[in-house]
């Protein structure tokens, strides 16, 4: 089973991006418009940024261009803590980015370079092995298994850490305009098979199963030995389910902002809370108020929390309530 | 189980990937044997591993294609031709200096594996990314440092140069006039020109200037170089000069980079006898770059 290990390092892999959102909502980008960014972002280093804010020893595997886009992102990085010895420099690709408008119904419409950037040439360098031998916990973005090369270095690093006896969790953070990429999904596949947390949105559940309800998709992942598959339901809270228990919480009401991120922040504090000892149940409630927190910021790295804040937010919503 | 087999090929690539990272080359057969599927399906897998970068095809088999070394953080944008070409110009055995600079910090992050190289560094940052990844000895090079964290002209360091001498030296230089190659501001000077006089051979590298000049620029005379290596660019401007100095073109495998070789005798100084009997005069006497007094 999982044991706590409060010390032990996360560390999470894939693409480093700036984000440049689109001012007004609408369909995409075909003709000028006024834009507002660079932001950090990235969904992995989002997600590590979230475990560094919480206090927690973590890492991140990347690569940046020699710009101001990778300098951005790594500054931010480093200042809150992550330690970003294996975010390397590629001096002649540019910092990946992501250029993404609302829909007035809430979806997003994105246009991305990622496979042509910087961020596409991550890999198991020597610094990254040596992150990689003292990672107690590897966390793995779906979204990050774009090419081959980076689906063999993950695939590796993950053995690696399961053989030290680390555990490793996978979010599939599918994105509609990923689904192209035919290696992603098989890669995916093999994820499952291997991650001890899987944090899937509601629809990313049935997605990657062969299930036709929710219940007997949890059946089958269960059957393939996941310990926990935490169901991120975004305004209608989250559930986290185990071979023998079952928990649910309710949304927290916030004034959504900006979604982006939300996701990656609620993983990142479940993450680092259960690897600090606490139940799945508490774990739950304050990966919820961080999603909820990140919800109500703008900039996909612009809500995360630390514990107190998390703390605060909690005992709010309990008056509330009571 | 139908999760499964969603991942069967990519499982299987992965598989031949793992394979010829650890034996170099794989061959149909062998592998369609290995694997259970026939020759027509491992040929395809094949064919996309080459068109991933991973492995180059030949007759039946396919061996592991050199990735180039992941880059070094470059906060300046150099040139990684450069870097590569100067890399060559290093030995494979013996003590080599780097001297401070811009280029020269990052030329241990291109240099082979060489266990009979010992690397000399003078500065931190140097010496960080020498430590890391060099095969060989790393040694910095005794004296004090400045603000950059680079060691500069001071009693110790004249010393130790002056009775240690290398194999061959590498200097950064940032132009070249009738004197010689201009170094970059607050470079060691005294201390690179004494290097250079005593090693078998001097490498320079010459990059763009990034930096300022100062009115009193320091320059190493040409007669202590062996080779030059540089950009195409710069290269271009300085052939003409160089030829008359004696030094004569050789073609590299960069289109992008230039290398130049003195066919003249250079004069080496003799161990024995040191330029500067008293080499605290000679600091004191050195002041700003250029201003060194040879006796």
């Amino acid at each position: 089973m999982i044991r706590p290990m409060p010390d032990g390092r996360i560390t999470t892999i894939g693409e480093i991006v700036v984000e440049i959102m689109a001012d007004t909502q609408g369909y995409g980008f075909r003709q000028p418009m006024a834009l507002h960014g660079p932001y950090p972002s990235g969904a992995p280093a989002i997600f590590i940024d979230q475990v560094a804010r919480l206090g927690h020893n973590c890492a991140l595997i990347s690569a940046v261009g020699n710009d101001d886009f990778g300098r951005l992102n790594t500054a931010r990085l480093q200042n809150d803590g992550v330690d970003i010895s294996a975010v390397h420099v590629i001096p002649d690709l540019a910092t990946g980015s992501a250029f993404v408008r609302y829909r007035p119904d809430g979806e997003r419409d994105f246009v991305y370079n990622i496979q042509g950037a910087a961020c596409s040439r991550t890999a198991l360098t020597r610094a990254a092995e040596a992150i990689i031998d003292d990672t107690a916990h590897f966390h793995v973005m779906g979204s990050s298994l774009f090419s081959f090369r980076l689906i063999d270095d993950v695939v590796k690093a993950v053995h690696r850490v399961k053989e030290a006896g680390g555990r490793i969790s996978f979010d599939p953070n599918l994105r509609k305009e990923m689904l192209d990429i035919p290696e992603m999904r098989a890669a995916m596949d093999i994820m499952l098979q291997a991650c001890d947390v899987f944090l899937p949105s509601g629809p990313e559940l049935l997605m990657l199963t062969e299930a036709k309800t929710e219940d007997a998709a949890i059946e089958e992942l269960l059957a393939l030995g996941i310990s926990e598959i935490v169901i991120k339901r975004g305004a209608h809270g989250a559930s986290v389910v185990t071979a023998n228990s079952r928990h649910t919480c309710a949304p927290l009401s916030v004034c959504e902002i900006d979604p982006t991120g939300a996701g990656d922040c609620f993983g990142a504090t479940y993450v680092t809370l259960r690897l600090e000892g606490e139940a799945p149940e508490t774990a739950l409630r304050y990966a919820n108020a961080s999603g909820a927190r990140a919800v109500s910021a703008r900039g996909p790295m612009e809500g995360v929390s630390t514990r107190a804040e998390l703390d605060a937010c909690l005992s709010t919503a309990a008056e509330v309530w009571s | 189980m139908a999760l499964g087999t969603r991942s069967l090929v990519l499982r299987r690539r992965l598989r031949i990937a793992d394979q010829i990272r650890r034996e170099g080359v794989v061959r149909v057969d062998a592998l369609s044997r290995q694997l259970g599927v026939s020759t027509v399906t491992v040929r395809s897998d094949l064919a996309y591993l080459e068109e991933q970068g991973l492995v180059l095809r030949s007759a039946g088999a396919a061996h592991l294609r050199d990735v180039p070394p992941v880059q070094a953080v470059s906060p300046s944008g150099f040139d990684p031709a450069l870097l590569r070409q100067a890399a060559r110009q290093a030995p494979g055995r013996g003590r080599l200096l780097l001297g401070p600079g811009t280029l020269t910090d990052h030329v241990s992050a291109h240099l082979p594996h060489s266990p009979a190289l010992g690397l000399v560094l003078m500065s931190l940052d140097a010496a960080q990314m020498a430590r890391r990844l060099a095969a060989g000895s790393v040694e910095m090079l005794g004296g004090a440092l400045d603000a950059a964290g680079r060691v500069h002209d001071c009693p110790a360091a004249l010393h130790n140069v002056t009775f240690h001498p290398f194999d061959v030296v590498m200097i950064e230089a940032i132009g070249l006039t009738r004197d010689g190659l201009v170094l970059p501001l607050g470079a060691p000077a005294a201390c690179l020109r004494v290097a250079a006089e005593r090693a078998a051979r001097t490498v320079v590298l010459m990059g763009p200037d990034h930096g300022t000049r100062s009115a009193a620029q320091a320059i190493i005379p040409l007669r202590l170089i062996s080779e030059i290596v540089t950009t195409a660019s710069l290269g271009a401007l300085a052939a003409d000069p160089l030829r008359l100095a004696g030094f004569r073109c050789v073609s590299t495998p960069a289109d992008e980079t230039r290398l130049f070789v003195n066919a003249t005798d250079r004069q080496v100084s003799p161990v024995s006898e040191p330029p500067f009997p008293d080499s605290s005069r000679a600091c004191r006497d050195a002041g700003a770059p250029g201003v060194l007094q040879v006796r």
